[in-house]
């Protein structure tokens, strides 16, 4: 089977399938027999639905013939990260607590990429409860340096879409958990604001700080794929009412009229000298592609971090403490250490923290008015060993967790490679609900320069 | 800050129902750290009106 069809953007495919000069049965099975030969080295899937898969295709590849096309999404594959609810295929969260869990219904976003044609492709690898390790089912693993970490929690999604194991994937993200894999496995990662997409159906880690979003090789494709899964949901009483707009009309439009925040305070501190040098470089050419660049204050922005780790503990221990309590040695040593801090933060230091997330939200929506989003390195270095993954691993939350206690929405885009060939990614965080915004800032960076057309040069084999 | 100690963590785990082990229990204490530290830096001199806005979504 042709690999090139695993890497094709989802446009290009969505044509040829409407065309039938391209099956969904040859796109599945392309993505499968990638799959059967890197996936055992590449620790990207937890479990691979061939069959259902297959059937599916046919089923699209049936209806398409038939005239009964339901749009652009109709016969390409999708993986789901394996903290989302599936219904009739297991559903593990890495845990040895969920081990053998198959769920009697979907998570409302899985439904609804069912629902536009997307046949499930397998349940991508996860970090325990996307707050521990990956002890069971193996550590994922860096399609450009096997030998480093995907980042997480979702890197099973950001590698299998890195190395065309997947056409497209979903992640979530409570403290970076999209955004740092697609960083560092060279994709784009899109953290949607909180209430665009339903939560119904995915495993909670934090209820405030959750988010759910597409995982792609393009900006577009990532773009097609939140449009069909945001929007309200009875099931989830914080998704929002606000109609999802069509984010495809934002791409292709100029950044001419376009102001961009560049902060002052931590983001831009203590880089990485590589991932300095790319972010300023992206940031020149996002310059001379229109935008004005504006330096901002963002006094809070050093110490916020720790704010968004107690909302996200304290809400983690109140998720998982019946759990814990009756299976605590079947949790791994980092996720139950993690989510038991939480029981250690008193009330008032909850409450506290809800209060200086308030204010550093405040912080953000002023300075967002001035500008229409705000650029930032994603992670402050590039993908790291695995052995320091299971170890002491650096704090990847760096830059990204802020955004996930104010709510707002964030990019990532690849914006250049090391010298030793590894991804760089660049965040741009945009107003609630403006993830139209970000699609085209995003967008119009990609297309004026090269990073997404490279491939992981690592063929990993079993 | 200055009531975290790992006597006060080992006395609340067994409260909380949790067998925590010695690492388990050197782990939180050195991510509590971080955190009450941060925390207590950044405590608002003034707390009133500081509601977050209604399920955390800013104010459309």
């Amino acid at each position: 089977m042709d690999s090139d069809l695993c890497f094709l953007p989802i446009s290009i495919l969505a044509d040829q399938v409407a065309r039938r000069r391209v099956s969904p049965v040859e796109i599945v099975t392309a993505l499968l027999d990638r799959i059967d030969r890197s996936n055992a080295g590449l620790c990207s899937y937890i479990t691979v639905c061939a069959e259902s898969a297959l059937a599916a295709a046919r089923q699209a590849e049936r209806e398409i013939h038939a005239g009964q096309h339901r749009g652009p999404l109709h016969g390409i594959p999708i993986a789901q990260k394996d903290i989302n609810l599936t219904r009739g295929v297991r559903t593990t969260a890495h845990s040895r607590t969920l081990i053998d869990y198959v769920p009697d219904h979907d998570a409302t976003h899985v439904r609804r990429l069912a629902e536009a044609g997307m046949p499930l492709i397998g349940k991508t690898n996860t970090t325990e409860f996307a707050i521990g390790t990956m002890d069971i089912f193996g550590t994922s693993r860096n399609p450009w340096d096997p030998s480093r970490y995907t980042g997480g929690s979702s890197g099973g999604s950001g590698n299998a879409v890195a190395a065309g194991l997947a056409v497209a994937a979903t992640g979530s993200d409570t403290g970076g958990s999209i955004r740092i894999p697609a960083s560092f496995c060279g994709i784009v990662g899109m953290m949607p604001t909180y209430g665009r997409v339903s939560r119904y159906g995915v495993i909670p880690l934090s209820w405030s700080m959750d988010r759910v979003g597409p995982m792609c090789r393009t900006v577009a494709d990532c773009a097609m794929l939140l449009r069909h899964m945001a929007g309200h949901d009875p099931l989830d009483p914080t998704s929002s009412r606000r109609p999802v707009p069509d984010y495809q009309a934002e791409l292709g439009r100029e950044i001419t009229d376009v102001a961009l925040g560049v902060p002052r305070q931590h983001f831009f501190e203590h880089l990485d000298p590589e991932v300095d040098t790319a972010v300023q470089t992206a940031l020149r050419r996002l310059e001379a592609l229109g935008a004005r660049l504006e330096p901002l204050d963002l006094p809070r922005a050093r110490d916020i971090g720790p704010v968004g780790w107690a909302v996200l503990v304290a809400e983690a221990f109140g998720q998982h403490a019946a759990r814990l309590r009756r299976q605590f040695d079947q949790y791994g040593f980092r996720a139950r250490t993690r989510i038991a801090a939480g029981a250690f933060i008193t009330a008032a230091e909850y409450q506290e923290a809800l209060q200086i997330r308030t204010l550093w939200t405040s912080e953000l929506r002023d300075a967002l008015q001035r500008v229409h989003a705000i650029v930032t390195p994603t992670v402050p270095f590039p993908a790291f060993s695995l052995e320091t993954q299971n170890t002491v691993p650096p704090d990847t939350t760096w830059g990204t967790i802020p955004f996930n206690l104010s709510a707002h929405p964030a990019i990532t885009v690849p914006c250049g490679f090391t010298a030793a060939g590894l991804p760089i990614g660049m965040q741009l965080v945009g107003r609630a609900f403006d993830e139209g915004m970000l699609f085209r800032i995003a967008h119009a960076y990609e297309q004026s320069v090269e990073w997404h057309k490279r491939r992981p040069v690592v063929e990993v084999t079993t | 800050m200055s009531s975290l100690t790992r006597e006060w963590i080992k006395e609340e785990a067994a409260r909380q129902d949790l067998p925590l082990t010695d690492a388990d229990l050197e782990a939180i204490f050195e991510r509590l750290k971080t955190i009450k530290a941060a925390l207590l830096a950044q405590r608002p001199a003034k707390t009133e009106g500081l509601e977050p806005p209604y399920a955390f979504v800013i104010p459309e």
